[in-house]
């Protein structure tokens, strides 16, 4: 597979918004499906519809075994050690909140948990939930001017009643990398019992990540933005932990035994995946990972850096534009034209056929830090070519030029 | 879609009533969190007449642009028919198509006349 000709197999990108072609830079917020990914569900839903893990017939065979193949696909993609610590969940969102939930129940009051002041909201509200419940303090790292961690006084944030350490691995808004395992592993020095947390919904879809280099206890992260459905996202953890968490949710197909007295939990992974599970959605995935291994998710990173290299040059031409967050970062320019609200810029791009995101991202933590209202974002993903970059300046010149 | 009309961009980037107005009886504020918008409006009243309104804002061309125009329409209308304003007359002032996602900010002035209630 080739990626210059990758557009091609993305049927939504062939269209024409408001008379133009369609260029669309919100990957950030999510990826477009290829057809072969699209056909995958399609397939499901009309040749083998069918409920997993439970029916003794042959559809409820092979739903299940193409649901449990993309469990393995998971593991796979991301270097986990056993196929068990991959526990499918609704989204990155809900995987947080299992993690705050769960691991929360053992907490005592005034444990500390450390977030950073750039993670998305849902990296912050799941744990504020639990703070306010059981007395816990959370401290933030700083975000430096430059769109980086302030990681030097790092060891003063951490202490023995240190629990939890949570943050994502790329920001959604300021395309910075964060040394997650340097981080981890400072951390850890202080107080080894710390558990550790990455969110990489803005990371695996775009480079390499392996969750046993980079030390985290748990990562989370989202199908829909690595060219799969909505709907989908993954809990990694480590097996040791995974066993003594609290399922977050309890009913069908997580129970080994049920009797008025108590439940007996099945294993695990099954003990974190009550109900019915989303099967088309998960083999859709399934799908979206084969697409992204057979281009390389090394070459989809070197296509995009060359991409966000191109585009930062060229937006930088333009004195009118601020840009937000540091040279060195992944496929997303967050910015601000001066004078005009960010929303005033996505509309007049959009007349242009270009979609890009603008407010604050979910992430108004960090908005606040930055003295900003709101930006406008645009993220690359494989699709994406040097020609959408040039519309996209294109398009900014001519939202100065009318609010001028 | 031409949402920038000469108009909306006058009134956007120089409202005539921008700023705080000293001695009002009314400030009334809203927000809009999903784009960070944040309104502040004064009303001067005056046996029950709105006789000076102005406002200041956090936000886009078309939230600053309705909620300067409307303020202007107020000028000389009773205090107690502010609830009777409906989001047509706001569209009748602004003189374009909003999309839904464009809604809530030039409604946004809307929100703020109806805290005066509370």
């Amino acid at each position: 597979m080739n990626i210059v000709n990758a557009k091609n197999e993305f049927p939504i990108l062939s269209q024409k918004i408001n008379g133009k072609d369609l260029v669309y830079l919100d990957n950030s917020a999510t990826s477009q499906k290829p057809q072969v990914v699209i056909d995958s569900i399609v397939d499901y839903y009309t040749n083998y519809n069918s409920n997993v893990h439970r029916g003794i017939h042959t559809l409820a065979e092979k739903a299940t075994e193409k649901y449990e193949e993309v469990r393995q696909k998971v593991a796979d993609f991301i270097n986990a050690k056993s196929v068990n610590e991959i526990i499918f969940t609704k989204g990155t969102t809900e995987s947080l909140n299992f993690l705050a939930s769960s691991l929360g129940k053992n907490f005592q009051k005034d444990d500390e948990i450390i977030l950073t002041e750039m993670e998305h909201h849902s990296n912050i509200v799941p744990w504020q939930f639990i703070a306010k419940e059981k007395g816990l303090i959370i401290k933030y790292i700083e975000v430096k001017p430059d769109g980086t961690l302030d990681i030097e006084n790092l060891e003063s944030l951490i202490n023995k009643k240190t629990k939890i350490i949570s943050l994502i691995h790329v920001s959604n808004v300021l395309g910075t990398i964060n040394p997650v395992e340097k981080i981890i592993k400072r951390a850890k020095l202080i107080n080894p019992d710390i558990i550790a947390i990455v969110d990489i919904a803005q990371s695996v879809p775009h480079m390499k990540v392996n969750v046993q280099k980079i030390k985290a206890d748990f990562v989370v992260f989202s199908a829909h933005k690595m060219l799969g459905p909505t709907g989908v996202g993954v809990l990694w953890g480590k097996y040791d932990l995974l066993e003594k968490l609290h399922p977050f949710l309890g009913g069908g197909s997580m129970i080994a035994s049920v009797t008025k007295e108590k439940t007996l939990f099945a294993e695990i992974p099954q003990r974190f995946e009550a109900g019915t599970p989303n099967i088309a959605g998960v083999i859709g995935f399934g799908t979206a990972i084969d697409y992204i291994n057979k281009i390389g998710i090394d070459e989809i990173n070197s296509h995009e850096q060359h991409l966000t290299k191109y585009a930062m040059e060229q937006i930088k031409q333009l004195d009118f534009i601020e840009i937000y967050g540091p040279n060195e970062r992944a496929g997303i320019i967050s910015f601000n034209i001066k004078g005009v609200h960010s929303h005033d810029v996505s509309a007049v791009l959009d007349n242009n056929g270009i979609a890009v995101r603008s407010g604050h991202h979910c992430t108004d933590i960090l908005h606040n830090k930055l003295n900003i209202n709101s930006t406008v974002r645009a993220s690359f993903y494989l699709y994406n070519n040097e020609n959408d970059v040039e519309q996209l300046v294109l398009g900014l010149k001519k939202v100065n030029k009318i609010f001028k | 879609m031409n949402d920038y009309t000469s108009q909306i961009l006058d009134y956007s980037q120089n409202p005539p009533n921008y700023g705080k107005l000293e001695n009002c009886n009314y400030t009334l504020t809203a927000k809009n969190p999903s784009c960070g918008d944040d309104l502040t409006i004064f009303l001067k009243v005056e046996n029950k007449i709105i006789i000076d309104a102005s406002f200041l804002a956090d936000g886009c061309a078309i939230s600053k642009a309705a909620t300067s125009m409307l303020l202007e329409s107020l000028i000389g209308k009773e205090i107690g028919k502010i609830e009777n304003i409906k989001k047509e007359d706001v569209l009748n002032l602004l003189q374009i198509d909003i999309s839904s996602t464009r809604e809530k900010c030039a409604f946004l002035i809307l929100d703020a006349l109806d805290t005066i209630a509370s």
